[in-house]
């Protein structure tokens, strides 16, 4: 409590009734102070039962734990000591021909396209890839599941937009992110198969590098009908936009010679543009070779 | 994951499968469990679900390949499965041809025997996949298409429409155009 004289001059100041309500407030002020320090203390002391609470519970659950890891063992123990060599040795064959099933049924998912292993994590997917009956590259995305889902490991290509998809679908359906997946990588292998027959198959009509990006959505090349024939080349630029497909939406052929084109050979031009938009770019040369022998054959004889 | 409730140090400890468990005892029990959850997830994510599946293998190589270091074999699949209400059975040929440099597999022939349904939408993607001996343009067309079965039942229930014949054809154009 303050010292007398303090309490003398504070009534000198401002009288007995200002006095008085000086002293109130100050009584008021500290009894405040005293309910806040029991709230506290209360809230405390709350705070304490329920840690008491809670590593009660937890203790109580590990010795759980502990007990079912145990009462496991004890039961692997005795299965092993069964003798299923003298009773049950037909259970152990039905059990084995199961595996066998399981296990080739599994295997037998990669047909859908999509198939998957579980791991002590998540889940690994694998995604095959085919073009037109021709089984192409698997990649793999290994899954965390976890809350988010996250990726852990990939083998997707970098110019594939793994990312946006994930960004779009991975937290909210699994199943479409994969889907999505799916398509643009059976969409890019289909291209580069594509691209790489004629590549090793048709080098003989190309005049010239095929020229192509790594998304093999771009191509440029110049080709020849008949590798004989003395005028200039044709030249073809291919443009998938749509990275889901494997046939271009834009075509253009251009005549590479600086002299005027010919009627016939300004048709050619215009159904070649034609061809590369409906037909896989290996294909149209395989026509093109066909055409060339029924030509042949038709001269000769 | 009955036997892992409790309050584990980490996520991870859920999935780790249990050190005394099938890793180490190799049990032929808890590896058929294991597998078969893995068959069930894989059916849940994909939404087909193989009930059968067998495969005949042919060696075709001959005196002349192997001396070329050229390997060829064929094989035979059967395959037996379901897509919600949709069974299928497909059989299907693979033709796997091993040189030198690289290892090519390549769909030699492709049916698919399934009931014969109302659905002509269903009877065209089957045939164009057949056709072009398409094994994942199968599957995928059957999942989309049993989606909007799906989507088309619960819109009828919804609008209480009862029609036996509905044209969605647009919604098709859309699927099919990508095939």
């Amino acid at each position: 409590m303050e010292p007398a004289n303090t309490l003398r001059r504070d009534r000198d100041k401002g009288g007995v009734l200002a006095h008085l309500e000086r002293l109130e407030t100050r009584v008021n002020r500290s009894h405040k102070q005293s309910e806040e320090l029991q709230r506290a203390q209360a809230a405390e002391n709350a705070l304490g039962t329920k840690i008491h609470k809670l590593r009660y519970l937890r203790d109580k659950l590990r010795a759980e734990v502990k007990h079912r890891q145990v009462s496991r063992k004890v039961k692997a123990s005795i299965a092993n000591v069964e003798p299923d060599q003298i009773v049950d040795t037909s259970g152990k064959e039905v059990l084995e021909r199961k595996l066998e099933n399981v296990k080739a049924t599994l295997q037998a998912y990669r047909f859908t396209g999509i198939s998957a292993k579980l791991t002590s994590r998540g889940v690994c997917v694998c995604i095959n890839t085919a073009f037109e009956g021709n089984l192409l590259e698997s990649y793999f995305v290994d899954l965390v599941i976890q809350k988010p889902l996250w990726i852990h490991q990939h083998s997707v290509p970098i110019f594939i937009p793994l990312e946006e998809i994930a960004a779009k679908y991975l937290q909210t359906d699994i199943q479409h992110f994969l889907f999505s997946l799916c398509e643009y990588l059976n969409a890019y292998s289909g291209r580069k198969y594509q691209a790489d027959r004629l590549q090793s198959d048709f080098a003989a009509f190309l005049t010239g590098p095929l020229q192509r990006n790594s998304l093999c959505n771009l191509l440029s090349f110049t080709y020849k009908l008949d590798p004989r024939d003395q005028s200039s080349p044709f030249c073809a630029r291919l443009l998938y936009k749509d990275l889901t497909t494997t046939l271009p939406a834009d075509v253009t052929v251009t005549y590479q010679g600086t002299e005027a084109l010919s009627t016939s050979m300004e048709e050619q031009r215009a159904s070649h543009e034609t061809l590369f938009c409906t037909k896989p770019l290996h294909q149209v040369f395989a026509s093109f070779a066909r055409k060339g022998e029924e030509l042949d054959t038709s001269l000769a004889s | 994951w009955e036997e892992t409730s409790g309050v584990p140090k980490s996520f991870q400890e859920i999935h780790q499968p249990d050190p005394e468990g099938w890793e180490s005892s190799k049990d032929l029990r808890s590896q058929v469990e294991h597998f078969n959850s893995e068959l069930s997830f894989l059916s849940t994510l994909t939404g087909i679900n193989i009930r059968n599946y067998s495969k005949k293998t042919e060696d075709l190589t001959n005196a002349e390949m192997t001396e070329n270091s050229i390997k060829k074999v064929l094989q035979r699949h059967r395959l037996l499965g379901s897509c919600h209400m949709v069974t299928f059975q497909l059989e299907f040929q693979i033709l796997e041809i091993q040189n030198k440099e690289k290892l090519s597999s390549v769909v030699t022939d492709f049916n698919i025997i399934m009931e014969p349904t109302e659905f002509l939408e269903l009877s065209e993607f089957v045939s164009r996949a057949e056709e072009k001996r398409d094994l994942f343009m199968f599957f995928r067309s059957l999942h989309f298409f049993v989606k909007w079965f799906e989507y088309r039942k619960r819109t009828f229930k919804h609008f209480k429409v009862q029609s036996k014949i509905f044209e969605f054809k647009h919604i098709w154009k859309m699927k099919l155009d990508w095939c």
